[in-house]
């Protein structure tokens, strides 16, 4: 479904994705998992199409569409989502409009027409109730005050409302304590389906703990050092990843 | 001529000829109405406003305003000329105790809009709220000048003022609050906020805080800056167009001023519909 291949990435001026290769598939998730500083954040930021970020060289396409030549909301509409590793506070724009634009802006997109009220608060309550999101955040601003938690909840409350076809959780579980960590998976695990996929990066095995993966891939220096199945997170979790870096500064040299 | 009673020494207004009575809401000028509504049933609140504003205005509007003991006072100025078009205003403001005084400025079209506001605070209790609003753009010059005195203690000042500016849009704020020494317990707060939406375009922002009294209250700030680059990319990664994006923002910004503005809803309403036809929302 998705594909990247040999993709390079650059931010002010310095080489952060070195030649990623990846084959996402419908029905499965993937973990990323690897040190501080090795290009995670940088991978999924250029999927979403993050401008700050510039591409050098490869592709990323969405079945078969170049998700490279389209603007980031053009990709959210054909079914990219991106739950943010720090989630951005926007005082004064409540959360069911700024949900409402979004769903609207992709119907558009589509040639739809804009969503029925009674349809619209329908969803919203419906998904409100998957994450627990607590009521009394209705009447702030987009993750204005929001703890943490409530953040990264808001987060996965956006992804079951627009529900992607590729999810990108760049480390949802930071930040989390253990019942919110609980409900951020539940709400994951619950909107997986055959005709989606999920990318977890991740630092830890901790969530990977909720959150089953199918393959985990260790990313290092902008490029992934090994795959493996999910036993491989839980063998990093015990070793680290020193041999792996070790390995790779070598190979790479 | 009971309904003006708050509004003192009109005839002031250097535009003096240009005055006459409509009717008992209103008090008409060329170029400009200044309407005065009292609500029968609430005698002690006084609202007025500028409107209609016509091609050609060119002069300079001199108000003096008393807010009388206990009284409500509401005037709102809301500027709409044609582009060729300026106007200048000189308001002054005398709060006597307890009254209650709201003084709002929203300047969306014209060549140069100056408004020079004077408050004397010389009553206990008053509260002064000022919101402003300067949406200055294609050459456009807003200007927002303020002197707000507090003679005597125990008063309040809220002063929020903020300016979008585009394609060679000028905004100008410039606000002085004074605490004179016998202003005990006075709580003032001044904000400046500002967002510049093209390089061309230009703030100035000096807000200024005299305190002789020295137990009061009393705070301002000023900002000036972009569109939060990476709220908009938030927005548009969940599939928010560019322009709703910078809209969304756009909107939330104004909100909190205009909100706020009035008690009469109908010119709320008003104001944020001329405000989303300026900003092409």
């Amino acid at each position: 479904m998705l594909e990247i291949k040999n993709l390079h990435a650059l931010v002010d001026g310095k080489e952060i994705l070195k030649g990623i290769d990846l084959n996402i598939e419908k029905g499965k998730v993937y973990a990323i998992m690897g040190p501080n500083g090795s290009g995670k954040s940088t991978l999924a930021s250029v999927i979403a199409g993050n401008e700050v970020f510039t591409v050098t060289e490869g592709s990323i396409t969405l079945d078969g569409k170049d998700l490279l030549k389209l603007k980031p909301e053009e990709r959210a509409a054909e079914g990219v989502f991106l739950a943010f590793q720090y989630p951005v506070e926007i005082p004064g724009v409540s959360i069911n409009n700024f949900m409402k634009a979004a769903i609207n802006d992709q119907r558009k997109y589509h040639g739809l027409e804009p969503i029925p009220a009674p349809e619209f608060l329908k969803l919203i309550k419906e998904k409100k109730e998957l994450v627990a999101l607590d009521k009394k955040l209705d009447g702030r601003g987009v993750n204005q005050g929001f703890s943490g938690g409530e953040k990264k909840k808001l987060e996965v409350f956006q992804m079951a409302v627009l529900n992607p076809k590729i999810a990108v959780l760049d480390e949802t579980d930071s930040g989390l304590d253990i019942d919110a960590l609980r409900i951020v998976a539940e709400g994951v695990n619950k909107l997986k389906s055959n005709d989606n996929a999920f990318i977890v990066i991740t630092h830890y095995q901790r969530l990977l703990d909720y959150i089953t993966p199918d393959v985990v891939h260790v990313l290092y220096n902008g490029r992934i050092i090994k795959t493996g199945g999910k036993e491989l997170a839980l063998e990093l979790e015990k070793t680290g990843y020193d041999e792996l870096k070790k390995q790779a500064d070598e190979l790479y040299k | 001529m009971q309904y003006i009673n708050n509004i003192y020494d009109y005839k002031t207004v250097d535009v003096k000829s240009y005055f006459g009575l409509k009717t008992r809401q209103a008090i008409i000028a060329q170029g400009f109405t200044l309407k005065v509504v009292k609500d029968p049933d609430r005698p002690w609140l006084t609202s007025a406003y500028f409107e209609e504003t016509a091609p050609g205005v060119n002069h300079t509007v001199k108000l003096n305003v008393k807010a009388e003991p206990r009284s409500i006072l509401e005037l709102h100025i809301c500027n709409i000329l044609e582009s060729q078009d300026s106007i200048k205003y000189d308001i002054s403001v005398e709060a006597e105790e307890y009254s209650s005084v709201t003084l709002s400025v929203v300047s969306l079209r014209g060549k140069n809009v100056e408004v020079n506001i004077n408050v004397n605070i010389v009553g206990q209790n008053a509260t002064v709220k000022l919101p402003g609003l300067l949406l200055p753009s294609l050459d456009e010059t807003f200007t927002y000048h303020s002197n707000v005195v507090h003679s005597v203690g125990g008063s309040s000042t809220i002063q929020k003022v903020r300016t979008i500016a585009d394609k060679n849009g000028v905004g100008d704020f410039f606000g002085i609050i004074k605490v004179l020494p016998n202003a005990q317990k006075s709580v003032t707060e001044q904000v400046n906020n500002n967002i510049l939406l093209s390089s061309d375009s230009r703030v100035e922002s000096k807000p200024q805080l005299e305190i002789y009294a020295d137990d009061v209250k009393c705070s301002h700030g000023s900002t000036t800056g972009m569109l939060d680059k990476e709220a908009l990319f938030y927005m548009r990664s969940r599939g928010v167009s560019e322009k709703n994006a910078q809209n969304l923002l756009l909107k939330s910004f104004i909100d909190e001023i205009v909100n706020n503005i009035s008690s009469d809803k109908e010119y709320v309403n008003l104001v944020q519909e001329h405000i989303s036809n300026k900003l092409e929302m």
